[in-house]
């Protein structure tokens, strides 16, 4: 019987199994330096907290119903322990980076921005083509734990890049927005874009609506059920336009580019469960950065692609979605502003301004058509001027069209100069730095 | 997007498996000796709240919960609060009018233990709903977690849905 002696015996035999083998693996040993440090702490913390339930072991005497509760808890931290043997490569990519060290540096200054001080950037190339992120992944189960107090101080961000993608700096824009999954954990902004939900009267008639909609597709569930499931939904659209919007007021321009050139041939108006239409996302990604006063910018080098994405943005209000996708889509095109405050508030005390970095941008596009490393001819150029002024050298050089952005990403030339030029840029501001 | 190996996903789904388990040890505590230790009252009147707020999703489905982790929390005891009124009634109506009961006096009982009323003979016969109920979630989320585990993509059948209405 489950819960029985031989049961716990087999349960915590094998959790100590589990966690030793994790403990003595050489990939968990102390990393060289400061990268990748709070992610072992991390793994550690699971490891201890799993330790702490497993001396909570009740009495022979206790009734069946908690022993059978203690034998599930067991279970349930050993299916914890065997997932989190995931965490075992990136703490080896620690040790052996190979992303480039400019993109490194720009995507760490993004995390501070968007995150805070304290984190640890850890960026694992991917054998999946996709970028994707995890932050403090065990940290539910963690903090989940009576009486356990974690030792991590720092919050391990893990960023993952398609194999083929660690000299592509004109992509790395995307790691604006894998880092606002980070900053959407951190500061509940989920929870705060909903809160405008709460009072507003148009929202709750819709939502009634899709969901005696959806009753009829779903017949299995009851109208609560199939609420909690749209709203489920909602949270994840919401946090994925939140991190679009973080990522534009981090670094700008450049992320529409990255987004387009990377999320435009894999679909177009088609939503997903986890991720609105890119319609949708370029829709409000163009607005916001219209409200941020780019546009001037964005089509002085690049008229014709803009004028290309806004045609597609356009096409969020025309292209009809079934339920419950159109609901979301409508609700959200509503609060687009409320996602684009929330975004701005966070990342006000470090916001991309066209105002600050234009000419630093044009002064990094002209030294590198020249062929000359953009550090700066006065001055060093802020990281994220230097790829703004890449991004232009991309269009003069490939063109002002939708092939010409895909072109440019495989110009090395040109994204090793950005990427050394951002390097050398952190080196000196580090160096001048008192 | 969120990771590939769905960790975080695996935690939260872990996470409340063990909070359930954890709600049943602290209402077995409760009844024995001088009673619930501060902890294990605070942990017993959590479970309370999320029963209260699985409540007040079932009676008004629009309400929107306070965070993602007590939509998460109450998703699975919404579920199983359904098919333990339909396994007590025949009628669908009636069946779905009960739900609010039984979560309400699952909720008292919880606070009753929390308070330390719960103590000695008859005590083990009076926590078994609630022991019961939050053993199944239990159960429920260490099925979703070997799930979650094994395969990277989403089985939720039932909510298959047309992505595009035509054109036409």
């Amino acid at each position: 019987m489950d819960g029985d002696a031989n049961d716990f015996k087999l349960l915590l035999a094998s959790a100590r199994h589990e966690a030793a083998s994790l403990r003595e693996d050489p990939r968990l040993g102390v990393p060289p330096g400061n990268r990748g440090a709070a992610l072992r702490e991390h793994v550690l913390d699971l490891l201890g907290a799993v330790e702490h339930r497993m001396s909570q072991e009740p009495p022979a005497s206790a009734a069946q119903a908690a022993r059978s509760a203690f034998a599930r808890s067991m279970r349930q931290s050993i299916v914890m322990l065997r997932g989190a043997q995931a965490a075992l490569p990136w703490l080896t990519a620690t040790r052996s980076p190979t992303i480039n060290m400019g993109s490194l540096y720009l995507t760490e200054e993004c995390a501070r921005i968007l995150v805070g001080q304290e984190i640890d950037l850890v960026m694992v190339p991917n054998p999946e083509f996709m970028y994707t992120t995890t932050s403090e992944p065990f940290a539910e189960v963690i903090n989940s734990t009576p009486g356990f107090v974690p030792t991590a101080s720092r919050r391990p961000i893990v960023l993952n890049y398609p194999l083929t993608d660690g000299d592509r700096l004109l992509m790395h824009p995307i790691f604006a927005h894998e880092i606002g999954h980070a900053s959407c954990d951190e500061y509940s902004l989920v929870d705060q874009v909903e809160k405008v939900f709460r009072d507003d009267a148009t929202f709750t008639t819709a939502f009634e609506q899709a969901i005696t909609t959806m009753a009829s597709t779903w017949t299995a569930s009851p109208p609560p059920t199939i609420a909690g499931t749209i709203r489920g939904l909602l949270r994840q659209w919401i946090e994925e336009l939140l991190c679009d919007h973080l990522a534009i007021e981090t670094i700008g321009p450049a992320f529409i580019w990255a987004f387009v050139t990377f999320a435009l041939p894999l679909g177009y108006a088609e939503p997903a469960p986890s991720h609105p239409p890119n319609t949708l996302r370029l829709r409000l990604a163009l607005d916001h950065l219209e409200r941020g006063k780019w546009q001037e910018y964005m089509k002085g080098f690049a008229p014709t692609v803009m004028a290309w994405l806004r045609g597609i943005g356009d096409d969020a209000d025309s292209i009809p979605l079934a339920q419950p996708f159109s609901f979301l889509h409508e609700q959200l095109k509503r609060h687009a502003v409320t996602i684009g405050d929330t975004a701005a508030s966070r990342t006000a005390h470090a916001v991309l301004e066209r105002t600050d970095v234009e000419s630093d941008a044009n002064e990094a596009a002209e030294l590198i058509q020249h062929l000359i490393l953009p550090v700066g001819l006065d001055t060093p150029l802020k990281p994220r001027s230097i790829l703004l002024g890449g991004w232009q050298e991309a269009f003069r050089r490939h063109g002002d069209t939708p092939e010409g952005i895909v072109a440019a990403l495989s110009d090395t030339r040109l994204q090793d100069l950005i990427g050394k030029a951002i390097e050398l840029s952190v080196v000196a501001e580090t160096w001048s730095t008192p | 997007m969120r990771d590939l190996q769905r960790l975080e996903e695996l935690s939260s789904t872990a996470a409340l498996g063990l909070w359930a388990d954890d709600v049943v040890l602290a209402l077995h505590r409760a009844t024995e000796g001088s009673g619930p230790d501060e902890a294990d009252s605070q942990l017993l009147d959590a479970a309370a709240t999320i029963l209260d707020a699985t409540r007040e999703r079932a009676e008004q489905p629009t309400a929107i919960p306070r965070s993602a982790r007590s939509l998460a929390a109450t998703d699975p005891a919404l579920s199983i609060v359904v098919s333990l009124a339909q396994t007590t009634s025949q009628d669908e109506q009636e069946s779905t009018e009960r739900v609010p009961a039984i979560l309400s006096s699952l909720a008292a009982l919880l606070r009753e233990a929390a308070k330390g009323q719960l103590i000695g003979t008859g005590a083990p016969e009076a926590i078994a709903p609630a022991a019961d109920f939050f053993g199944k979630v239990g159960e429920m989320q260490l099925v979703e977690s070997n799930s979650v585990l094994t395969s990277r993509k989403n089985a939720d059948a039932w909510t298959a849905m047309r992505t595009t209405s035509s054109f036409s």
